[in-house]
């Protein structure tokens, strides 16, 4: 119940998000309140703007598997804050390409695009967010360090990379990215970052490798 | 001790004793109460929140609070939910019957508002602390499932979280968890393969694992014929019945 009037005293929200086909009371059934239901909300739209250029990519090159896995993500994610259409598309295009029916794909992506853009866009606004790229405007001022500061700070990344403790991995390679270091290195922990944020484990120890031969050469 | 409202159901045929405890609980905003006036109305109409603590009645009439007590940890749901009695006798048989049958503590009648608070706080604490010390590795290739499980996960447990199967069991060879929560339909190593690794290991095959799915259970059960996962549960995931799975699991693992 008090969920219910929480829910009745931001109608604005509900309403507003309702006009987009997204019903709020079944994405509270989900998430259990509505401050959790909002932070929902937020990581699905930032989860979207990648998600809609992935879906793009999959479809140019015709990789129907991977946009098959793709569409089985989003259909999840939109029934979890109740966009039930979107999630039904979604679910006809997974079920389209589990049967390898790719004409389906085709002549049914625009629309599901469309629809997906639509609602994103949508919730985007109501919540008051503004869609950036990750770490465009995150700039710190650099520092000069020693190298055993830089050896230090490898270590430890080593450590979180293999304990998965990815938290202090990504608090770690956002202090590195303060350092002054060559531009390739940069590159590197902004590339170990990208992939600690995907929980891409693996992908992380790879980019920590080129890291540790950069920083050896220097 | 976390902020997050908690659950108690309070079980006592004495409607005075219900009520006293209810508007106790009340003032204190960290809890919603739900009321029963017997057993069998607790154990018939539990629903689909658990609570997260039980305070339950000795002496009452038709099932007793003892007797409910032992249905209860015959119960998967309900196996695991901190109890404390509540009794009229402080006499030191009744004592030892409540903590010799393992429940979580006791009070005596009448309860003062301050002895209900601090053995609430104490029970729970406890209970927390038991499941903060618990390891939950999550294996999903879906990023945002990954991201609002472990808001909501970590408020309880230490939650790991990698996208990839191969990584979950080159993880699994040198560290230990206490559940596994796997994502059926992966690329590459699909859920369904690592259960059948994890069930094969010697060191893996005792840890509980959930699996987490769109497809319906019969299916998944189906899918998985020897190797069966401990629980399933099918997404869009409810958060607090995936909880409630875990804290069933990790407690009795």
């Amino acid at each position: 119940m008090d969920k219910m009037i929480k829910l009745k005293e931001n109608n604005i929200l509900v309403s507003e998000l309702h006009n987009l086909g997204v019903d709020a009371e079944i994405g509270l059934k989900y998430c259990g309140d509505l401050d959790f239901y909002i932070e929902v909300l937020r990581i699905s739209v930032e989860s979207y703007k990648e998600r809609k250029t992935a879906l793009a990519l999959h479809v140019g090159e015709k990789d129907f598997k991977a946009y098959t896995i793709l569409v089985h993500s989003i259909k999840s994610g939109a029934a979890n804050i109740g966009a039930m259409e979107l999630s039904s598309l979604a679910q006809k295009l997974e079920e389209a390409g589990k049967r390898n029916d790719y004409g389906y794909i085709m002549d049914n992506h625009d629309f599901f695009l469309q629809r997906y853009i639509y609602t994103m866009e949508g919730i985007t606004e109501i919540i008051g967010l503004k869609l950036s790229d990750c770490g465009a405007n995150d700039i710190k001022e650099e520092r000069q360090v020693s190298l055993d500061e830089i050896k230090n700070s490898i270590e430890d990344l080593d450590y979180c990379l293999q304990e998965l403790e990815l938290d202090r991995a990504q608090e770690l390679v956002d202090e590195m990215l303060t350092y002054m270091v060559a531009a390739e290195a940069k590159d590197a922990l902004k590339s170990i970052k990208a992939a600690i944020e995907h929980f891409n484990v693996e992908g992380a120890k790879e980019k920590y490798g080129i890291l540790v031969n950069l920083l050896a050469l220097m | 001790m976390n902020k997050q409202i908690k659950n108690i159901a309070i079980v006592d045929d004495d409607e005075i004793s219900r009520i006293i405890l209810y508007k106790y609980l009340i003032l204190e905003k960290q809890y919603s109460t739900k009321l029963y006036s017997s057993g069998e109305e607790f154990l018939e109409s539990t629903s689909r929140i658990i609570p997260d603590l039980v305070i339950l009645d000795i002496e009452m009439p038709g099932v007793t609070g003892i007797e409910v007590f032992d249905r209860m940890r015959k119960i998967k749901e309900l196996e695991d939910v901190p109890v404390i009695f509540l009794t009229g006798k402080e006499d030191k048989n009744t004592v030892m019957k409540c903590i010799g049958r393992g429940a979580d503590g006791y009070m005596v009648k009448p309860v003062n508002k301050d002895v209900l608070k601090s053995k609430l706080d104490e029970v729970l604490k406890r209970y927390n602390e038991f499941r903060s010390n618990k390891t939950i590795l999550m294996v999903d290739d879906d990023v945002e499932f990954l991201k609002i499980s472990k808001i909501k996960l970590s408020k309880y447990y230490k939650v790991l979280t990698v996208d990839s199967g191969k990584t979950a069991l080159d993880y699994l060879t040198s560290h230990r968890v206490d559940a596994i929560i796997l994502d059926y339909f992966m690329p590459l190593y699909d859920g369904r393969n690592i259960l059948n690794i994890l069930k094969h290991r010697e060191s893996t095959k005792k840890i509980p694992v959930i699996m987490a799915t769109a497809l319906s259970q019969d299916e998944v059960i189906n899918a998985c014929g020897d190797n069966q996962p401990d629980a399933i549960v099918t997404k869009p995931i409810n958060i607090e019945e995936l909880l409630s799975k875990i804290n069933m699991l990790v407690r009795t693992e």
